[in-house]
């Protein structure tokens, strides 16, 4: 006897995705969510009368969204308010010289034509294939399964437009933007997108190069912050008839002959389901979750050979005064090099990196309300290892707030410090305890082309029957767009299964 | 026939290496990078 017919474990964008349209099919669907808010890393969460936004910043390649809502039979109006962003990036540079990139194409190539020409017109062939590459490959990829190597020549053999872009899977991210652009600058203006599915600009796949410019095709942040688009999307599950349960944790994945029956919860009850679909990383959920015991020999080979993301520790400042920035984001100029010694020297030698190299999120810009009359929200994403050569995490917290604004400070003239009304520093420890990823990974899964889309970890899987995945360790990867994807592919197979 | 194999294996084995020989330092990085992970893909596209 089933309690419900799914169990989603995590209420983070791809569960709740794939939950609500279950419910929206007349599945009985149960969400069981660790902490006490949705979203998982697009989420936000009040302190002191500052809203901070705890991991994903911004919303890019909106479509999937409105395709979420529209199979769910809704308006995405109705649930979220996004605000358009522009400009897309401030930059500051060492020397004390600020610019920026606005979302209009052209806008941008007159930007770029003050540091270099021949990378202007090089900047209209960039865009010209990333608003291919974009509208076109990733989306016929993002919301579709890509379980088998079938899938992909299928797909690509439906749409032989894809084959164009196979060159920029072999081709790594730095390759890539070479191969477009000659000026330095311009090269590290659009270099620090690779970290966002966290890898260094060497090691990432040259596809993802034209973040840079889906961008461009407009960015958005919901007002009220970025837990807004979970909790939209939770409505409309609820709307459905679903239910959410709140700090529950499922310590284990129960498994019989090989199939998921249901799960066991933290407080010792079991709660049995047709299928079982996981929103948490991937290597928690086989190693941790469905155990060792429970798992093929290759199974286990596979998920403990994926690498896991650099961490991102954040830190969140509120201020009672606005920032001198320019726009929603400011990317603290890092040269492409830098970006690549980062990971190299620093990060591989478990050191945290000397210099600024930090991505500013200012979400008061856009929506002045989620800080008190006149104070404003600050987060400060920044890359470090997991494990430390020196200290650990817990002790050196303040030591690393003081070390990031002296270096914000001293290298690009912003100061904060006598501002500074309330500061809260998240550690990759933090997010490892809280939102369960392996080594604080908020990226998740490394998302190189041999951890992609065939060779990431299915959406239905082979190791356990009757479990499906959703989220950033599954395809397309991390990110706000993505992981609603994966919940819509998975849906879609659960559906066809059932 | 097995020798005509053999002959255009070793040298398809031997443009590859120069090709990497000649490559950038940022390209080498990367193939090693993923070639590191090439004997773990036979599991990984059953997972």
């Amino acid at each position: 006897m089933h309690d419900y017919d799914a169990v989603v474990i995590g209420a983070g964008l791809g569960g709740l995705s794939a939950a609500a349209i279950l419910a929206k099919n007349g599945l009985k669907t149960l969400v069981c969510e660790n902490t006490e808010r949705v979203g998982g890393c697009c989420s936000s969460f009040e302190e002191g009368g500052y809203t901070f936004d705890i991991g994903a910043s911004i919303v890019e390649l909106a479509w999937v969204i409105d395709e979420l809502f529209e199979k769910l039979g809704k308006k995405t109006s109705d649930y979220i308010d996004f605000i358009p962003i522009d400009p897309i990036y401030g930059f500051m540079t060492a020397d004390g010289k600020r610019f920026s990139y606005p979302v209009d194409k052209d806008a941008t190539r007159d930007v770029i034509a003050k540091f270099s020409r021949e990378d202007a017109e090089a900047w209209d062939k960039f865009s010209k294939q990333g608003s291919e590459a974009i509208n076109f490959a990733f989306g016929k990829v993002m919301t579709k399964p890509m379980m088998t190597f079938t899938d992909s020549l299928k797909l690509s053999l439906e749409n032989p437009k894809l084959m164009k872009y196979l060159k920029y899977m072999v081709l790594n991210f730095e390759s890539t933007l070479c191969s477009f652009f000659s000026s330095d600058k311009v090269r590290a203006s659009m270099s620090l997108q690779s970290y966002f599915i966290g890898l260094p600009p060497a090691l990432c796949p040259g596809y993802i190069a034209f973040l840079a410019y889906s961008e461009h095709e407009g960015i958005f942040y919901p007002r009220g912050g970025m837990i807004e688009i979970p909790k939209g999307i939770a409505r409309v599950f609820e709307e459905y008839g679903g239910e959410i349960s709140f700090k529950t944790r499922v310590d284990k994945v129960l498994v019989e002959n090989g199939k998921a029956i249901g799960v066991k919860l933290s407080d010792g009850r079991e709660i049995r389901s047709r299928i079982v679909v996981s929103n948490i990383n991937a290597k928690t959920l086989y190693l941790e979750k469905i155990g060792r015991e429970n798992l093929p020999g290759w199974a286990v080979k596979a998920i403990e050979s994926y690498e896991v993301s650099i961490p991102a520790p954040m830190i969140m400042l509120g201020l009672d005064t606005a920032p001198e920035l320019d726009a929603h984001h400011t990317f603290c100029y890092t040269t492409l090099d830098e970006m690549n010694r980062v990971w190299f020297e620093d990060y591989l030698s478990k050191k945290i990196p000397s210099r600024g190299f930090m991505l500013i999120s200012w979400p008061t810009h856009a929506d002045p309300s989620l800080a008190p009359e006149g104070h404003h929200c600050l987060n400060l994403v920044t890359f470090a290892p997991y494990e430390l050569s020196e200290g650990d995490w817990d002790s050196i917290k303040e030591q690393y707030l003081e070390m990031q604004l002296d270096s914000m400070e001293k290298m690009f003239g912003l100061k904060l410090k006598d501002h500074i009304t309330t500061a809260k520093v998240s550690t990759p420890k933090d997010f490892e305890k809280a939102l369960l990823h392996p080594r604080g990974a908020v990226y998740g899964l490394q998302n190189d082309i041999v951890a992609t889309a065939f060779f990431r970890p299915r959406m239905r899987s082979r190791a356990v029957k009757n479990l499906y995945l959703t989220g950033a360790s599954t395809h397309f990867g991390g990110g706000v767009a993505p992981t609603i994807g994966s919940g819509i592919a998975a849906s879609g197979l659960i559906l066809e299964d059932l | 026939m097995f020798k005509v194999r053999k002959i255009a294996g070793i040298f398809v084995l031997v443009a590859l290496l120069a090709a990497y020989m000649r490559s950038s330092e940022s390209t080498k990085r990367y193939v090693k990078h993923l070639l590191k992970q090439v004997p773990y893909l036979p599991y990984r596209y059953f997972i």
